[in-house]
């Protein structure tokens, strides 16, 4: 078997692995990257689909102040982002654009006019519900494990109130309120500075990735078409890992192996019997995957907002659909000339079992016709992209808050990517805090070999 | 307004109330229950429909030395029961008859075996599933059911396996049973479930329906009392921190009806609507958005002109695993013939939509029921068809339950003589008709302590 020599070794060119990879390479470290399919990028790619360019995974992210920023500037690489102007509510079939501050408290006071104008004896008191959930901002580190929509019960059962935090969940962590801790969901908001400042890149995170990709280059590679058939492990140490490249198998040896394929992969790469079985325990039970459908939708003419301007929806109370962005009104490099995409985020009802794509796509065209007037005139649904519980590229590898340590019982082994936890993150930002995090651990424990 | 006496009103004539109802009659309270339906028994009935009888709720009953059978007994009821002897699994599409006790053990086996043969045809390794060691967990775990507190079913499992089919035997055990998905209960609530309901065994159905049971429970309220059906009360009367009566409307009038207890069996969310929120504290109105979490399901009644399932038309139970919506089938006039008009068969089926979380859209939920009769059912198509849906959705009036196993409110209300009775104030580990029934015993009790006959 050919046999190549590198300090560390990385499976996977997902934002977790290529963004460790980058810092590693930055500092000096001889690193390799192995990715198994014919593109970089992982859930951070793009693809053309009829002439339109289509997130793989991430969409709209928070950049600025976060560790993705930081990653970029550490290593010099360039990004190209713009900004969503404006973030609007659909409640009660009306679009409200809210204030940067107080979004949560005016959205109430919304619910309370709605509701008291169809039923006047109503006891629906915006007030209180704000309050508390101010209160569980403040007390974000005592409450337990209570779920988002336990915790909001205690105030109020109204539906359209518990809507907009399950529409806010699912947003920002594809997860409904009934599925992720109230804990977790109050320290993003709050880590998150009120997901207010949410960007997009307007060629397609592929674009920014591949400047990260080329700082990899200039002190390592990055190979594509090349699937990691197992991780070498001996004496309870990593030693490096076997890939098959132009169907050769190579053995590449490394001080590190970091591993982006996610907990679950590494531990079939690495072998079962080599991990202990609480740590197995872990694995089976904090990595649940979020099922989410994403909805293309292509047009002549823009569906919404109406007047073509850039903007970002969440919608309360759909069947599925829970996050518009016209994607096309953003950054026409979307769509091709004269035409529109508009990107539909549709959570499913659990994601404690299997989705059915048929009643997924029923559901959802259901919802594109009740909530965009212009859809059935002038759109047609270009792709739904159904990405299930088992799917190998899942919304999120784990919930929000929750997930498995960047360490495994492995000397010399570590996973990046978001089945990795870091409390109160969510997407892209766990992936490059789980790379920026291994990447100094590695730097204060193991040098790079001189030559 | 015209006004009436009793010692005792019940709101409600399903087996929480109609069972109050008949032991305090029994003990010498002259007592009410008014009904809103035409009919008693609530979810615990029957009814006709294209000449067959069908059930309102409650389809099984387990009856052997439970308080089910004690309400009966004790307010010398009649209570007709015919045994649904046989249990079958369906998994992988197989049926396996499973043994009176130990049902698990062999279930987990039949899945070993069935991933060692996936294995033979796939190559690879065997999906690691070790049965000694989840049935070791189980054991410890019906020991102390209150440590698993902080866990769902579904997530204590997966401590020791990930295997779809070892948890969709769970899931569909704990659906059947408990009518909750293993990830919609706590892993407590399910081990103290089968330490009160010690397994899965004596599954019994009323051979001409449950109306006929609760009717002879009627009789006995009527030996010192009254049964008012069609007749929707309109409020409780509160005074003073007490209730004292209520409004009913009866033919069209309204009636005062005085009485020293009221006794309400519509759910505690109802009765506070009827007495008033505000009436009620902030803690017990919270603990009602709380702890009262409907859970939802869709039955399914098949009519058909041959047995479909058994094909052979033997008594029997099948639990099914992995499909889309149906944990649980019977047919029900193989175990008594009774229930379908000559020449003809019924069968019903449990279907549980994925969460009891949102509404469900019963649209989705029959379209996937109908798939799984075709695709469990050979002879659905050809001899069969969908007699009815029955939906119930989380906020049905009569909902499949009114809480979670494990979950739920107390009797007692923060109005002293106004008492909650039904599947809304289970004790521990109890579901079902005799979580309702077992709260008619215990109110009942607390009524004879408290409050004497012929005071008012």
């Amino acid at each position: 078997m050919a046999q190549q020599k590198y300090d560390v070794a990385v499976i996977g060119a997902g934002l977790g692995g290529i963004s460790a990879a980058a810092l590693l390479s930055h500092w000096g470290y001889k690193t390799l990257v192995a990715e198994k399919r014919d593109a970089i990028g992982g859930r951070w790619s793009n693809y053309d689909y009829e002439g339109y360019w289509l997130p793989a995974g991430a969409l709209a992210l928070l950049y600025h102040g976060t560790e993705t920023e930081e990653i970029f500037n550490e290593v010099g690489a360039e990004t190209e982002f713009v900004r969503v102007p404006r973030v609007s509510y659909r409640i009660g079939g009306k679009d409200w654009e809210m204030p940067d501050k107080g979004a949560i408290g005016a959205m109430l006071d919304i619910i309370e006019n709605i509701t008291k104008e169809k039923d006047i004896t109503s006891t629906f008191n915006a007030k209180k519900v704000t309050e508390g959930f101010h209160k569980g901002i403040a007390e974000r580190d005592s409450l337990g494990k209570i779920t988002l929509k336990d915790y909001f019960l205690k105030y109020t059962d109204n539906e359209m109130a518990l809507g907009i935090f399950d529409t806010i969940a699912n947003t920002i962590c594809g997860a409904h309120s009934y599925e992720m801790q109230a804990a977790a969901f109050f320290t993003f908001l709050v880590k998150s500075r009120g997901f207010r400042d949410v960007s997009i890149a307007p060629k397609g995170n592929v674009a920014n990735i591949e400047n990260l990709a080329k700082v990899v280059r200039a002190n390592g590679d990055v190979w594509t078409d090349c699937p990691a058939k197992r991780i070498v492990v001996d004496g309870g140490v990593a030693k490096g890992i076997v890939v098959e490249k132009n169907g050769q198998e190579i053995e590449i040896a490394s001080q590190i192996v970091i591993s982006n394929a996610g907990p679950k992969a590494t531990v079939e790469l690495a072998g079962e019997q080599k991990f202990e079985e609480d740590y197995l325990a872990d694995v089976r039970l904090k990595l649940r995957p979020h099922p989410v459908t994403v909805c293309f939708v292509a047009s002549d003419r823009p569906i919404w907002p109406e007047d073509g301007a850039p903007a970002y929806q969440m919608i309360v109370g759909a069947r599925r659909i829970t996050s518009v962005v016209p994607l096309s009104n953003i950054s026409p490099h979307f769509a091709p000339p004269g035409q529109y995409l508009t990107f539909c985020f549709c959570g499913p009802l659990t994601n404690e079992v299997h989705m059915s794509p048929e009643s997924e796509k029923e559901q959802i065209l259901l919802d594109l016709k009740e909530q965009f007037p212009l859809f059935e005139k002038h759109g047609r649904v270009l792709k739904m992209v159904y990405k299930d519980v088992d799917d190998d590229l899942p919304e999120m590898r784990a919930r929000c808050g929750e997930g498995l340590s960047t360490d495994t019982p492995i000397t010399n082994l570590y996973n990046v990517g978001d089945g990795c936890s870091t409390y109160g993150y969510s997407g892209s930002n766990l992936a490059t805090a789980s790379g920026k995090r291994v990447a100094e651990a590695i730097r204060s424990s193991i040098k790079p070999e001189k030559g | 307004m015209q006004q009436e006496k009793y010692d005792v009103v019940v709101i409600g004539a399903g087996i929480g109330g109609l069972g109050t109802g008949a032991l305090l009659a029994k003990q010498g309270y002259k007592t009410l229950v008014v009904e809103k339906r035409d009919f008693v028994g609530g979810r615990f009935s029957s009814y006709e429909y294209e000449g067959f009888t069908l059930p309102t709720g409650a389809v099984t009953v387990h009856y052997k030395g439970t308080e089910t059978e004690q309400v009966f007994k004790d307010s010398g009821a009649d209570l007709e029961l015919v045994d649904a002897p046989e249990l079958f699994y369906r998994m992988g599409g197989k049926d396996y008859k499973m043994p009176a006790k130990g049902s698990l053990g062999v279930g987990l086996d039949i899945v070993s075996k069935l991933e060692e043969d996936k294995t033979k045809v796939l190559g690879g390794f065997a999906k690691a599933m070790s049965k000694e060691k989840i049935m070791g967990a189980f054991r410890l775990g019906t020991k102390d059911p209150e440590k698993e507190r902080g866990l769902t079913f579904k997530d204590w499992l997966l401590q020791y396996t990930d295997n779809e089919m070892a948890h969709g035997i769970f899931d569909t055990i704990v659906g059947t049973l408990a009518a909750a998905h293993s990830y919609e209960i706590s892993a407590s609530a399910v081990f103290s479930f089968f330490v009160a309901m010690k397994g899965f065994r004596d599954v019994a159905i009323p051979p001409r329906g449950n109306r006929v049971n609760m009717e002879n429970l009627a009789k006995v309220v009527k030996t010192n009392g009254d049964v008012w059906v069609n007749c929707p009360v309109k409020r409780i009367m509160v005074g003073g921190g007490r209730a004292k009566g209520i409004v009913v409307e009866k033919d069209g009038q309204e009636i005062q009806v005085d009485a020293q207890v009221i006794v309400s069996d519509i759910g505690p969310k109802a009765t506070v609507a009827l007495a008033g929120s505000d009436n009620f504290n902030e803690d017990y109105l919270r603990d009602i958005r709380m702890k009262l979490k409907p859970k939802s399901v869709t039955m399914v009644f098949v009519a058909s002109d041959r047995p479909l399932w058994p094909e052979n038309g033997e008594a029997a139970v099948l639990m099914v695993v992995g499909a889309r919506r149906i944990t649980s089938t019977i047919p029900l006039s193989s175990v008594s013939p009774q229930l379908a008009p000559p020449g003809q068969h019924l069968l019903f089926a449990f279907g549980s939509p994925v969460s009891c979380e949102v509404r469900m859209d019963e649209e989705v939920e029959q379209g996937q029921i109908l798939k799984d009769l075709q695709e469990q059912f050979p002879l659905f198509e050809k001899h069969g068809r969908v007699l009815k849906f029955d939906s119930r959705d989380i906020d049905s009036d009569l909902p499949e339950m009114r809480c979670r196993v494990g979950e739920g409110m107390s009797t007692d209300t923060p109005i002293k003589n106004l008492y909650n009775v039904g599947d809304a104030c289970p004790i521990t580990g109890y579901t079902g008709s005799n979580a309702a029934a077992e709260t008619a015993i215990r109110v009942s009790k607390v009524i004879q302590k408290q409050y004497k006959p012929g005071k008012s």
